[in-house]
């Protein structure tokens, strides 16, 4: 890695925001690779992400981070767009929603947030989401992976409802399911019927990308 | 931000009801019967129950909402975390004011729980808005047991002239979320 390049990953890592836009806009300035720049953030990500795991990084960090990159990728992507002569390949589909009867959404949002920086294309359906409208949304949307949020307790058997009723609408075995929030652990993701459960949106980027083949 | 865009309207409401019987798991305060192992289990003797509820408002919701709405994901998080502090404050001034109206009764403090909590179930949350008379300050519950406004909470404490508070008995230490919650 050359001299800026690294420049660049520590700003980001470090959260120097200021200083890793100018450096961002600089180098694309220069006509360097808006491919390797967004290449370069993500490996900064993945630098913020496992400072998040060992706890040295809490929320406010990563979602910084995650805001550093959409705004260099504001910046990167037309160029992308503009040599390519298309968008950038998204990594895979993945379907967001709080499930019924709960009404918490920042988990979730923030999820989304970290999986669209992180190359997935995200359908976020909102809060209080009814089973219908999951199993209506993954036919129209065909993700690879739905992701089922909730806070409460009462999430539970809301998330497992869901789940027997993307199994009942012949949808089950074509994705895999995660869900996430407040309590969830493997108890209830047994419960519940779901392929794994997220400890928080890093987690849910982690899933993403060993279900989803780059 | 909070104090200019006047986000946050706090307030809180508790009464102080005698319990009439202790049935198993159950409690009965008034025309309630509420099922709540947890009160119900107080050693040294559970005379009577101060059921509270504090509210900020929905204003700072929808800000935070909306912030997140806009992608200002950052200063959505931070107002989110300084609201729920908030929150848990005015739960403190309320749970104080509850202390020394139990204390000029006679009566010592024991556990205080909240629906949700281990030994409170969810499904007792429109119970105990009720005894705390919550409609009164604009908190009511969904049907699935949220509350609304989302930024309010709702909780019970075991009085009795036998109660002490036990050391260390934070508002957190029975939560089984404690290790993983970015709350508190």
């Amino acid at each position: 890695m050359i001299e800026n390049e690294k420049q660049l990953v520590e700003a980001i890592a470090e959260m120097r925001e200021e200083e890793a836009f100018a450096l961002a806009k600089a180098m694309l300035d220069r006509g360097e690779d808006p491919v390797r720049v967004l290449e370069l953030c993500r490996e900064a990500m993945d630098i913020v992400g496992k400072r998040f795991e060992k706890q040295e990084y809490f929320l406010p960090e990563l979602v910084l981070a995650g805001e550093m990159l959409e705004n260099i990728g504001a910046i990167a992507k037309p160029l992308i767009v503009e040599k390519s002569g298309g968008a950038a390949k998204k990594l895979g589909r993945v379907l967001v929603g709080t499930v019924h009867g709960d009404l918490h959404d920042i988990g979730k949002n923030i999820v989304t947030f970290m999986l669209d920086i992180n190359g997935f294309e995200v359908k976020d359906i909102g809060i209080d989401v009814p089973v219908a409208r999951f199993v209506e949304e993954i036919r129209e949307f065909k993700p690879s992976v739905v992701g089922l949020s909730g806070f409460l307790t009462l999430a539970f058997d809301s998330m497992r409802e869901t789940v027997q009723a993307i199994e009942a609408a012949g949808l089950r075995r074509e994705l895999k399911i995660m869900i996430g929030g407040g309590q969830v652990d493997e108890a209830v993701r047994t419960y519940t019927g779901a392929d794994a459960y997220g400890g928080n949106a890093v987690a849910a980027v982690t899933l993403c990308r060993e279900w989803i083949p780059a | 931000m909070i104090e200019r865009e006047a986000l946050s309207r706090p307030a809180y409401g508790y009464r102080i009801l005698p319990v009439q019987t202790v049935r198993g798991d159950a409690i009965d305060v008034g025309d309630t019967a509420l099922d709540v192992p947890v009160l119900a289990a107080e050693i040294g003797g559970l005379k009577a129950v101060a059921a509270a509820a504090c509210t900020l408002g929905s204003v700072v919701q929808e800000r935070i909402s909306a912030l997140f709405a806009t992608r200002r994901r950052s200063l959505g998080l931070a107002l989110d975390t300084v609201a729920n502090e908030l929150l848990f404050r005015l739960a403190d001034r309320a749970f104080a004011t509850i202390r020394r109206e139990a204390r000029r009764a006679g009566l010592g403090i024991g556990i205080e729980a909240s629906p949700g909590d281990p030994g409170l179930p969810l499904d007792q949350q429109a119970g105990v808005l009720a005894l705390a008379d919550a409609a009164r300050i604009g908190i009511h519950t969904t049907g699935a047991g949220m509350l609304s406004p989302m930024k309010s909470l709702s909780f019970l404490v075991a009085l009795g002239p036998n109660l002490r508070r036990r050391a260390a008995q934070g508002r957190c230490n029975g939560c089984p979320s404690r290790d993983r919650c970015t709350v508190k």
